[in-house]
């Protein structure tokens, strides 16, 4: 059902927890199954040099947000807001069809900290 | 990586020596056991043997012992054959909400049918209360059906107590004793029921395979209809391999049942005091009732017990949740929410069901890895700092 990327993810949780040297920061929830992820992203001349993340919430979307904090490490902000949901999908070597919601709900939470 | 199965209410392991006594049924012995000739009559005597074995296991008489599909068609049959053989006597049922869906779908479909079913609560222990039952026997009450044991909670029904209530009425009572068989003493001349449902994947049979006891004198309209099987109760040719499979697992079970009990209990309670000791915030639902012997059912508060499922899974350690998330729906245990847990409770829920072959070393293992999966989770959590 999960990838081991996935359980990995879900299991090391890395980049939890929230980040003092945030410049930017933002949350999101889903209301029907109660997902809610904030995302807190430290960034420097227009690069994300650090991103951490909260979560409650289903395996996809700790996992989404956590995968998240990883990919857009060095990038640029234009580079984070092209960032789509098969780039994440691909680093999390696939999640089960009823739970994108977790990824979507991720993504949402980028766009909305660094728009 | 270490594997440590405590997923043994979903399915256990099959026993090595009931695969060998299926081999021989998938081999030399392949008759259909309705054939006449030398081929089927092998057949027929590993059946019938069987059908021993599994009577023996609760004290009946192998001609009350129809062999089904599992547990889910023993309570198909049990609670449709009764309903359908004793409508023009009434037309109500009585079960209680923490039932197997095989139960609840199987009532629900009645209703659809014309049957009026009273669904009983259970308390915050998670027990049907004997005198609600009483309250909501009518004069058209036919059958009443409650399981032996939770397959959630591991709590044990108080059957015993509610079961002579309802048959001095002259109302049938099924039990669903599917997770209940092989990990408690269910003789049926002590244990009054009318009906009784039994799986063998529960305790190291195969899967597809389980029986619906039914006590001389109950009516039973068969639900599958075809040639004269089981005693015209349930048509199609049996699947014998299966069936002499879980006939072996039932005498298995009989022989290793008290050091089962004694050994599991043990192991049980040190993974429950374990997590108690090691972990604030939690709370084992059921506690303090009658349970089976291996099963724990522990909130995890703050957590999500599908993402705990899964952190523990990338360890090896294989469990369940009563609280999964799909297609952005949650839906929360219907077990725990009958007994009114908090959702927040209900979704940190995970059950660890242990087995036979469960080690002490395998414990440690989960008490060594657990605290820090669980640690990490409540700092990840969105309430811990915001």
């Amino acid at each position: 059902m999960y990838s081991s990327v996935v359980k990995k993810l879900v299991h090391d949780l890395p980049n939890r927890g929230s980040l003092k040297t945030a410049t930017h920061r933002a949350e999101g929830e889903n209301p029907v199954c109660g997902d809610q992820i904030e995302l807190f992203l430290q960034v420097e001349e227009g690069r994300v040099v650090d991103c951490h993340f909260q979560a409650n919430g289903c395996p996809a979307a700790i996992a989404s947000a956590a995968a998240l904090t990883l990919m857009v490490k060095d990038k640029s902000l234009q580079e984070c807001l092209d960032m789509t949901e098969s780039a994440l999908l691909e680093y999390l070597e696939g999640l089960p069809s009823h739970k994108l919601h977790g990824a979507q709900l991720a993504l949402e939470v980028l766009r909305r900290a660094l728009t | 990586m270490r594997s440590v199965y405590l997923d043994n209410n979903a399915t256990t392991q099959v026993d090595p020596a009931v695969v060998e006594r299926m081999n021989d049924y998938f081999g030399e012995n392949f008759g259909n056991a309705s054939s006449v000739h030398s081929f089927g009559q092998r057949a027929r005597a590993g059946l019938e043997e069987a059908r021993r074995q599994v009577a023996s296991l609760i004290d009946a008489s192998p001609a009350e012992i129809i062999f089904t599909g599992g547990g889910t068609e023993a309570d198909n049959l049990a609670i449709k054959g009764v309903a359908l053989a004793r409508q023009e006597k009434g037309k109500h049922l009585i079960t209680s909400r923490i039932e197997h869906p095989a139960v609840l779908r199987t009532c629900e479909s009645l209703e659809r049918d014309g049957f009026e079913v009273t669904y009983l609560d259970v308390g915050s222990d998670g027990a049907v209360d004997p005198g609600q039952l009483e309250q909501s026997l009518r004069d058209d009450t036919i059958l009443v059906s409650i399981m032996f044991a939770n397959n959630e909670t591991g709590v044990i029904q108080p059957v015993e107590e509610m079961a002579p209530l309802v048959r001095e009425r002259g109302i049938y009572f099924h039990c669903d004793a599917v997770q209940g068989v092989a990990k408690a003493s269910l003789p049926v001349d002590r244990f009054p029921v009318d009906l009784l449902s039994i799986s063998a994947h529960k305790f190291h049979g195969p899967k597809g395979v389980g029986a619906l006891y039914v006590r001389k004198g109950t009516p039973l309209q068969p639900q599958m209809l075809g040639g004269s099987h089981e005693r015209r109760m349930r048509a199609g040719t049996e699947n014998v391999p299966a069936i002499v499979g879980f006939g072996q697992a039932c005498q298995l079970a009989a022989e290793r049942m008290e050091d089962f009990v004694r050994r599991v209990s043990i192991l049980r309670d040190r993974l429950e005091n374990g997590i108690l000791n090691a972990i604030e915030g939690v709370r084992v639902n059921g506690a303090g009732q009658r349970r089976l012997p291996h099963v724990t059912n522990i909130s995890f508060e703050g957590i999500e017990g599908e993402a705990l499922l899964v952190a523990l899974d990338f360890q090896g350690i294989a469990v369940s949740t009563g609280a999964a998330c799909a297609s952005g729906s949650i839906s929360p245990s219907h077990v725990l929410a009958a007994m009114g847990l908090p959702d927040r409770w209900i979704r940190g829920s995970i059950r660890f069901s242990l087995s036979r072959l469960t080690t002490e070393e395998e414990i440690d293992y989960v008490l060594d890895v657990l605290p820090g999966i669980v640690q990490r989770m409540r700092e990840m959590a969105v309430s811990s700092s915001s």
